[in-house]
């Protein structure tokens, strides 16, 4: 390392400074300051800029809130100078979507105006001399959404730099336009040719979560299944509804990718017959988070207002001997304010499931265990859960306000059996976990403790956490009582 | 190993000083001195140390010095005092070691007061800690100085460590202009 830029203070001195200290006590000593100070590092002296500025780029973290984040100054410095590209590791585009709803009930983003980057000749400028250069067989599309300030233009421009990538996080207004992105990991990753694009042999862990439907993005999103090292991955894909009903999920080489890699996955808003398609191709997964959703929306042949449990499980068992842990969460027009939800009805149960038997931790809706939104249809469940599960976790998150809603007394009617012969069942069972959700006089502290108590009976330790609507509701329900 | 076995452990500073681990400052002070069962407790702190002592096993200690080539006397003591007040700590894995040290610059009271000397000797101290392989005290230096960077100007810190700026006021704009886009951070 050069001394000459120190100059000592005491004449007797050693001559030990931070300049002479080895590179990795220096890495050790800067690790420990933020993004500000390595910037300010930078500017020290010529010896020490070299230390400070692969930290000050192996994280990118934008927010995009009312004022588009400065992307394209990133860029003009990266491509400029590919080698501090190199040090890129992590990149998280992030900030939320403010949805209001108008007088009249729609929705709207409030700061959907904010959605173009300002650009100007100098900032587009080596953004489309790099898509230039690729020799896509059309670049257009992506030149003129340069121009435009298109956000997801600039975005695929700066993963195009980055062959590094460990972890990609995209979520909010970066997550609501992906037809570039997606562009860029078809050529990467399904087109074939060489085109000196990032393999991202490295990129482990992708999530890109919208919060917004406006957007259909399957078609942008599948090729993420092809990345060579994924082992987590979180995505909202949509229900191709447009797509042939036959195929249900074109993946774009024709060809059922190979994520053997692929630990765990978050699916929100993926309906059955993609999810099917989906699982065959993730043959290691381990840990599933599924947010199904049924949207009114785009009700149609594929998706009808009925939730056929036999086909639930039917679709989950490309996973049946691999799966650890699954989580089902249940929705109504996700995303969207909440207007009138649409009235669902069940058939089928759950039994198949029994056949997981890896399956140590289980998630569900209350409806989908019991199988009915009416208390006197439910089935007994004991027979449905994987013989070697652990953890059982049962949320009443009613789906649609209907005249047999489930109640305290009736959930307790339904556990109460069950709890005779859980042991039979589901030997290894190590606590039952009830998240309640329900308004205060369908659920009380009487019930909770009974709940706890039969319980303790039977010796299966049960948990009740209660929302915290729940909590506050009942503080106004008690002062409205007195 | 039986007590009776343990013999004092010297270490020779390269200024060819022989110093007693058990007679390390603060515990010389008074009658008291730290009774041979800890010495080894102390010297083990350093992992280099640790090695050499299972290298050359109980008849090899003897009243032999073990020379420590790249620390002075003033260092090595010093570093001895650290190694004596946390001679029962409690050794962390090594992936949890990692995960908080990156976390927080916190450091603990006696910590702090023992890193208050000049800072030359700050710095001597890490780089003994370094080829000692003493990590905890590594870390502990490595906090001190990273808390002297903080919430710094580029001109605070050159000022703070003594550093010549080296940059042409147009390279400066330079660098600032690249690093533009990481302003709001």
């Amino acid at each position: 390392m050069p001394h000459q830029s120190f100059s000592p203070s005491r004449p007797e001195s050693t001559g030990v400074n931070l300049l002479t200290f080895p590179a990795e006590i220096l890495r050790s000593i800067f690790e420990l300051l933020s993004p500000a100070e390595f910037r300010s590092m930078c500017l020290v002296c010529k010896a020490i800029r070299p230390h400070a500025e692969p930290l000050l780029y192996s994280r990118i973290d934008f927010a995009w809130l009312d004022k588009a984040p400065p992307i394209t100054s990133l860029l003009r410095t990266i491509l400029a100078r590919p080698q501090l590209a190199a040090h890129i590791k992590s990149v998280t585009l992030g900030g939320h979507i403010r949805v209001e709803v108008t007088d009249n009930g729609s929705p709207y983003i409030r700061n959907y105006r904010f959605v173009k980057v300002p650009v100007t000749e100098e900032d587009s400028g080596p953004p489309i001399a790099f898509v230039e250069s690729l020799k896509l067989s059309d670049d257009g599309f992506w030149v003129q959404e340069l121009r435009a300030g298109t956000m997801d233009a600039y975005v695929a421009v700066l993963l195009s730099q980055l062959h590094n990538l460990r972890r990609l996080h995209m979520r909010g207004h970066f997550a609501r336009e992906t037809i570039l992105l997606g562009t860029l990991f078809w050529s990467t990753l399904c087109e074939g040719v060489d085109r000196g694009l990032p393999d991202f042999r490295y990129l482990e862990e992708v999530s890109v979560v919208k919060e917004w439907s406006s957007y259909r993005n399957t078609q942008d999103l599948l090729p993420l299944f092809y990345l060579p090292a994924l082992k987590h991955m979180k995505l909202w894909l949509d229900n191709p509804a447009y797509l042939n009903p036959d195929t249900m999920i074109a993946w774009p080489t024709g060809q059922v990718p190979n994520a053997s890699t692929l630990r765990s996955l978050e699916l929100i808003s993926t309906r059955e017959p993609q999810l099917w398609h989906i699982l065959a191709a993730t043959t290691g997964l381990q840990s599933l988070k599924w947010a199904w959703n049924h949207d009114k929306d785009t009700e149609d042949s594929v998706i009808k207002p009925v939730v056929d449990l036999d086909e639930i499980v039917r679709v989950l068992t490309p996973v049946k001997h691999t799966l650890t842990r699954l989580e089902i969460e249940a929705f109504t027009d996700l995303g969207a304010p909440p207007i009138q939800e649409p009235r669902l009805n069940f058939k089928g149960s759950l039994r198949s499931l029994r056949e997981f038997i890896k399956l140590k931790s289980l998630h569900l809706p209350l409806e989908f265990l019991v199988a009915a939104l009416s208390p006197d249809r439910a089935k007994p469940f004991a027979e449905f859960l994987p013989r070697f599960l652990e953890h059982l976790t049962v949320q009443t998150q009613l789906l649609c306000q209907d005249d047999y809603a489930w109640t305290g007394p009736t959930i307790l009617d339904a556990v109460r059996p069950w709890l005779n012969i859980w042991r039979d069942y589901t030997p290894n069972l190590r606590v039952f976990h009830l998240m309640v959700d329900l308004d205060p006089w369908e659920w009380t502290d009487s019930m909770r403790d009974e709940l706890i108590e039969l319980g303790a009976t039977a010796g299966l330790p049960i948990q009740v956490t209660e929302s915290k609507e729940l909590k506050r509701s009942r503080v106004r329900f008690a002062n409205r009582q007195r | 190993m039986s007590d009776a076995k343990l013999q004092k452990i010297l270490l020779q500073s390269n200024d060819g000083v022989t110093i007693d681990v058990g007679k390390s400052p603060p515990l010389d002070i008074g009658f008291w001195r730290t009774p041979p069962s800890l010495y080894r407790a102390v010297a083990e702190r350093s992992v280099l140390i640790r090695n050499m002592l299972e290298d050359l096993g109980d008849e090899g200690i003897g009243n032999q010095a073990i020379p420590i080539p790249n620390v002075n006397e003033a260092v090595l003591k010093k570093v001895i005092e650290w190694c004596d007040h946390h001679r029962n700590d409690p050794v962390q894995p090594a992936d949890e070691e990692a995960d908080t040290r990156k976390k927080t610059t916190d450091i603990e009271e006696w910590d702090q007061k023992f890193m208050q000397v000049d800072q030359e000797m700050l710095f001597e101290v890490i780089l003994a800690a370094n080829y000692l392989d003493i990590k905890p005290l590594l870390d502990v230096g490595c906090k001190t100085v990273a808390n002297m960077i903080k919430g710094k100007s580029p001109e605070e810190i050159r000022k703070t460590f003594n550093i010549t700026n080296d940059f042409t006021p147009e390279e400066e704009e330079h660098i600032r202009r690249e690093n533009e886009w990481a302003e709001d951070r």
